[in-house]
């Protein structure tokens, strides 16, 4: 479940459902949306932060997205855990064909 | 709660009795592993009882007095807890007993085609469309690689039995 | 090779349909994350930390050409043209969408694969020597038996809920290369005095939080009873393991709590119970699956033809190879070739569609099409005639597949760690990419011999640390990535947990470290013919430990 208790900045992030892709919510869009890139998610904090949890579960209801939580992130919205950074970037060495 | 039996919705002549209440003067009653130790003569006398067992009682204890329970329920307490899989294939091979076999508690509609094989007869299950599916789940699989309690042939058995054919075809 | 009839075709079609219909279910919502995520483990689907992972099972770590062939197309056509061996030979895709599984499975079933238990708390696919068949020395074909188990384990209606996941290791051979004591059973097919085959059965082995060396609860199990004393073990397993907490729920605790002999005893009655009856494994199956594993046509060759022996000589990049990657083949004039998928600097167990394509070619040309996958994460061509060695390796060359390391310093295993898995602490590959890069001279890695470096991100440890001659764990400290050091650890038939030799390490520090113990040990090595473990074994840790803490 989501965790509340952080003060600070922090980003809502989830993997969506039927592709498994990381997802970032963005509550500056016309309408509710997850978008691919961390760049393009909305800094919350405090009762907005709270209020948009709230809308985020809900898209966990409509099959949209599973596992949603928010994350501390910078002002730059760098993740402030290393997990959450390798999440965001993608992993830290080049794989496939060359 | 819907109960099933045969494939279909049944009405449930048994109820489950919590320790603390009384039991009715009539109807079928479900009783604890403890009440049944507890007041067994008093059970006995008045005859229409079950017992339920947790997952972490084992039919072992209740051999003995098989006889005269009307129903078993095992309880399934959450979906990982695959004890009562082997404590219902114990109680239908090895102990013998015929009567009635319940799955109780988290009973999962992917779970019922493992739970009959074991020797579960009915079910207890929460969603709806469990219910309506229930043939399904049973004929998901139109073979088996293993013996269990439903007694059915598996692929070997199968397998040898036809190569036994084409060879005394062969003769 | 095992080829499916109808019966084990049918099965795998219904089951592609029966997960079919949970991802459909899952899609629309009629079943939540919770109720599914325990389906889509049973069928090796998992949530990492960017996408789905898929686990393909490779049963027994064989492959034909056309199975190799349908994992490259698989790779590219619904992932990212590449796949990663893991260290129990199955196939890892990293990003395949939910809604493609069911397609990816159904394309698998055309070549008789699947991801059947390739995770969930239930029997795993069943693990064995990459060399079997082929192996001078070997009792009986161990895949014969993997394959009875893989049908029996498939989809059991009793032993698909357990305490917790259950491995099976089988080695036919004396000298074990399927770490057989570090599984849940581990199966060695042995014969009693009497000539007749059987099995040693070990129980109870395991890495993860809690290491522990297998023990033998019984050392000759025949043939016939295989099933009923392994569903024995699982019976008295799934009603008496621990289900209160899970880091406590493997058999090894079990087996350790119970205590073996009052272990051993329970099974014996629960075996006294079921050994006669269906359980029983006929003979005639046995000669039926045999069958499949009968070796392919050999021609007659003398062993050590001149063309190989002259290019040996003329070569000094082959003769390295040949030392290195090479093994004894039973039959004379051919040998067992090892392709290393840890070139220097590469990603442990990775590979390319390309390379994946390439090697079914290769496979079919120089060894009957078959292919085997190694547990540490590498690939084996079993039966090439020595006298092509030289044209497969020019060939393994060009796809960058003839590193010359398999058993040495730069041949590490490493679990996929914090860049893929949503358990890890720390990254374990750039670690094993720094080590190998550090050991890149390949006569310095010939001159230390033979030397396995184990890495995991965490302490499950699926990258086997307490069993590399040097484990590495990654750990977490207030969010800075730290590596714990062990040695002395083997998986083999000696196997041993390794010990722990002080404070961790930064991740900028830990190659410098490992580079410290190894110069330790050629330092005090008692010269070339003391390997790396024979070294730690006769020293303890003590002199490593003070040449690399005193000296900082």
């Amino acid at each position: 479940m989501a965790k509340k208790d952080s003060a600070g900045p922090q980003v809502i992030t989830a993997n969506r459902l039927d592709d498994g892709v990381v997802v970032y919510f963005a509550t500056d869009k016309d309408a509710v949306q997850w978008v691919e890139k961390i760049a393009d998610a909305s800094i919350l904090i405090g009762d907005a932060l709270n209020a948009a949890l709230v809308r985020a579960e809900q898209t966990v209801a409509a099959n949209e997205v599973v596992d949603v939580y928010p994350i501390p992130v910078d002002e730059a919205k760098h993740p402030q855990s290393r997990r959450e950074a390798v999440r965001a970037a993608g992993p830290t060495i080049a794989y496939g064909a060359p | 709660m819907k109960l099933l039996k045969d494939g279909k919705p049944v009405s449930d002549d048994w109820t489950h009795l919590d320790d603390a209440d009384p039991a009715p003067a009539a109807g079928g009653i479900i009783v604890s592993l403890a009440r049944w130790r507890e007041e067994r003569d008093a059970l006995l006398k008045r005859g229409q009882v079950g017992i339920r067992l947790k997952s972490d009682e084992a039919p072992a204890q209740i051999r003995d007095d098989l006889g005269h329970f009307g129903v078993i329920a095992l309880e399934f307490p959450v979906y990982r807890d695959g004890r009562a899989f082997s404590y219902a294939r114990l109680l239908r091979e090895r102990f013998g007993y015929k009567g009635e076999l319940r799955a109780v508690g988290n009973v999962l509609f992917d779970q019922l085609a493992f739970m009959h094989r074991c020797g579960f007869d009915t079910f207890e299950v929460q969603k709806d469309p469990d219910a309506d599916r229930f043939a399904e789940a049973l004929s998901t699989f139109s073979m088996r690689y293993q013996r269990a309690a439903d007694d059915a042939p598996t692929a070997l058995e199968l397998r040898h039995k036809a190569r036994r054919n084409v060879a005394q075809e062969g003769r | 090779m095992y080829r499916y009839d109808d019966f084990d075709q049918t099965f795998v079609n219904e089951r592609v349909e029966q997960f079919r219909d949970q991802v459909a279910r899952r899609l629309s919502g009629e079943l939540t994350e919770d109720e599914f995520k325990p389906l889509r483990l049973m069928n090796g689907l998992y949530l990492q930390l960017h996408a789905y992972m898929l686990r393909v099972a490779i049963p027994y770590g064989t492959l034909s050409s056309t199975q190799l062939r349908k994992l490259a197309e698989i790779s590219r056509k619904y992932d990212r043209g590449y796949g990663h061996f893991t260290t129990r030979q199955n196939l890892q895709y990293n990003w395949p969408a939910l809604k493609d599984t069911p397609d990816i499975l159904a394309e698998l079933a055309t070549v008789e694969m699947h991801a059947l238990q390739t995770s969930g708390n239930c029997i795993r696919n069943v693990t064995a020597d990459q060399y079997a068949g082929v192996a001078a020395g070997e009792v009986d074909d161990p895949r014969i038996y993997a394959e009875v188990l893989r049908q029996w384990s498939s989809l059991h209606p009793e032993f698909s809920f357990l305490p917790r996941k259950f491995k099976i290791a089988i080695t036919g051979c004396a000298n074990d290369r399927a770490a057989i004591k570090v599984h849940d059973i581990g199966l060695v097919v042995v014969q009693n005095e009497a000539g007749e085959t059987g099995f040693e059965f070990w129980v109870g082995g395991g890495l993860g939080r809690t290491p522990v060396i297998g023990k033998c609860i019984n050392p000759f199990v025949a043939k016939r009873d295989l099933l009923s004393y392994t569903e024995a073990v699982l019976r008295v397993y799934n009603m008496l393991g621990r289900r209160d907490n899970m880091y406590k729920a493997r058999i090894k605790i079990l087996v350790n709590e119970t205590g073996v002999e009052e272990f051993t005893r329970l099974v014996n009655e629960e075996w006294a119970e079921i050994r006669e009856g269906y359980l029983e494994l006929p003979e005639e199956e046995v000669q039926r699956i045999r069958a499949f594993f009968a070796p392919p046509a050999y021609e007659a060759l003398e062993a050590d033809p001149a063309e190989f022996m002259q290019k040996l000589d003329a070569d000094p990049a082959f003769a390295d190879w040949a030392h290195a990657n090479l093994a004894p083949h039973k039959v004379s004039g051919y040998a067992i070739v090892n392709l290393s998928l840890k070139p220097i600097g590469g990603i442990p167990g990775d590979v390319t569609d390309s390379q994946m394509e390439a090697v079914a070619g290769l496979a079919d040309q120089f060894s009957f099409g078959e292919i085997r996958a190694t547990h540490e994460q590498n690939l084996t061509l079993p039966h090439v005639r020595q006298k092509d060695l030289y044209a497969l390796w020019e060939a393994l060359q060009a796809l960058d597949l003839a590193t010359p390391n398999v058993g040495l310093v730069s041949d590490i295993i490493a679990c996929p760690g914090l860049d893929y898995c949503a358990l890890a602490n720390a990254r374990s590959i750039p670690v094993a990419q720094m080590i190998s890069d550090r050991f890149a001279d390949l006569k310095r890695q010939h001159d230390i011999g033979p030397l396995k470096i184990k890495i995991s991100g965490c302490i499950n440890a699926c990258g086997h640390h307490h069993v590399g001659h040097i484990g590495i764990l990654g750990v977490d400290k207030k969010g800075t990535e730290f590596y714990q050091i062990t040695l002395g650890g083997s998986a083999e038939e000696d196997a041993a947990v390794g010990q722990i030799l002080g404070p961790a390490f930064g991740y900028d520090e830990v190659t410098d470290a490992v580079e410290n113990v190894v110069n330790t040990y050629l330092e005090l090595r008692e010269g070339p013919g003391e390997t790396f473990l024979q070294m730690v074994r006769r020293t303890g840790v003590t002199p490593f430990k003070e040449a690399l803490y005193e000296a900082a």
